[in-house]
């Protein structure tokens, strides 16, 4: 079913700060549609999302225990030494985001957006909007989504544990990004909700006199949010400075564990079979047709490859260090009901203070969803005839 | 699954933090960062962003081709 498009919804989002939408074809927010799950499907996601978090845990205090597995992550010098002090001392995470292919009634972790999660004001905020313009809570549905809420809950808690002072928290964006800069803006809207001083800083414009961080104006860095992937980050011109631990990261640097996607075949290795995982592994796989690569450190979409007869793996990779070889997940696809061809969907299942918040949903033409995919809301309602697919595209 | 509750509604002032950040411009890059430790307290800047921007790219990031958010605006 289509959602008839609200008039003036483009100047409504703008004023929420969505206002990098582009005009790409198709658009990266599409207003006319979205996708209808059960509540019983919402539950499936939100328990897959909180089960994968604790092993996800787990698997870091596996691989600050073992120097092996942490030396198969290849960090500069001294960052393993930051990592696990990082993880011992308990440093505070704020959000990630598992990216989720539901079909068939199964749930499976394609990726984990772990420190630096896209999609954070299209989530918490647009897809809200767009449920709440179309009154569709009066009509009996609903949005599996609390991630606002629960962003501010977890920002109170960070006030308690490390800011009662009154500090200033940082938050840094990619310059060249305005999504970045609205996601960034975004946070530090929640921060101040939860009454923290909050500021934004580019991250270009952050100085060092060899010591410390610095602002802009030249004030000292405490408490640092970046919305940069810690990965770059620890490989970077001012990566040593960081290595002094005085400044709190957030997201604390043991999340760079999880964002690199060596966390899927270290996941595979300590839960072999695992109902919530795909096989994934280091090695070129036999038969490239069943698997993607994906690099380890790569973000939206960018490098990852779909074997193929017609393409095999090893065309992409070759001389193929630093892929992660997954097995190909079987994503649902959706008549385009609006037109244009079918759509794979992928579903984002949100994780903050570490508890399930919410779900969105991302699709595209293509199996591999990038950066630039459209953005579809999301309803929740009691119950849908069985015959429908799960979920259900309207 | 609990029904939600009506959210607080968001309260950002959206023209006076941009205006903020249009003051600042693009930091020297990361090729003339003075190595950290050695800088006897002058300050430099923009030793972050490198991968994103592009340069230090390898097939590990190979996200961080300077593409990505591309079609999605700029803060300039």
């Amino acid at each position: 079913m289509l959602f008839p498009v609200q008039p003036g919804w483009e100047r409504r989002y703008r004023d929420l700060g969505f206002d990098y939408v582009g005009q790409d074809d198709p658009p990266y927010w599409a207003d006319s549609v979205g996708y209808e799950f059960t509540r019983g499907e919402c539950d499936a996601i939100q328990a897959a999302a909180a089960e994968l978090h604790r092993m996800c845990l787990q698997a870091v205090d596996r691989i600050v225990a073992e120097p092996g597995l942490l030396a198969r992550y290849r960090l500069p010098p001294g960052f393993d030494d930051l990592v696990r002090r990082s993880w011992r001392r308990g440093d505070w995470t704020v959000c990630g985001r598992f990216d989720l292919a539901c079909a068939g009634g199964a749930v499976k972790l394609l990726e984990y957006n772990a420190d630096s999660p896209g999609l954070l004001l299209e989530s918490a905020v647009v897809q809200w909007s767009w449920f709440e313009a179309r009154g569709l809570g009066r009509e009996d549905k609903d949005q599996c989504n609390l991630l606002h809420e629960k962003l501010v809950a977890s920002w109170r808690g960070f006030h308690r544990w490390k800011l009662p002072g009154g500090e200033r928290l940082h938050l840094a964006f990619w310059d060249r990004s305005l999504e970045d800069y609205r996601t960034c803006e975004y946070l530090a809207d929640t921060a101040r909700q939860a009454g923290l001083e909050a500021t934004l800083v580019p991250l270009a414009r952050i100085g060092t006199d060899g010591d410390a961080l610095l602002d802009p104006e030249d004030r000292r860095i405490t408490h640092l949010f970046m919305f940069y992937p810690l990965g770059w980050l620890f490989r970077e011109a001012f990566a040593p400075v960081l290595l002094k631990d005085r400044c709190l990261l957030l997201e604390p640097p043991w999340k760079c564990l999880l964002s690199d996607k060596r966390i899927l075949e270290i996941l595979w290795e300590l839960f072999p079979g695992h109902r919530l995982l795909l096989e994934a592994t280091r090695d070129r796989p036999a038969d490239p047709g069943g698997y993607m690569a994906k690099p380890y450190l790569g973000h939206g979409g960018a490098g990852v490859a779909v074997g193929s007869a017609a393409q095999p793996l090893h065309l992409a990779g070759a001389g193929a260090d630093g892929l992660v070889y997954q097995r190909r997940a079987d994503l649902p696809v959706f008549q385009a009901l609006e037109g244009g061809p079918p759509r794979y969907l992928v579903v984002g299942a949100w994780v903050v203070g570490g508890e399930p918040a919410g779900i969105c949903c991302r699709e595209d033409t293509v199996p591999v969803m990038t950066d630039r995919s459209p953005v579809v809301a999301h309803t929740c309602a009691d119950d849908r005839p069985a015959t429908a697919p799960w979920p259900g595209r309207r | 699954m609990p029904r939600r509750s009506v959210r607080v509604q968001r309260c950002l002032v959206l023209p006076s933090s941009l205006a903020v950040s249009l003051l600042y411009s693009a930091g020297p890059g990361p090729g003339t960062a003075l190595p950290p430790g050695g800088a006897g307290g002058a300050v430099v800047r923009g030793g972050f962003g490198s991968i994103a921007d592009g340069q230090d790219a390898t097939r590990e990031t190979n996200g961080g081709t300077g593409d990505l958010g591309k079609g999605k605006g700029v803060v300039t």
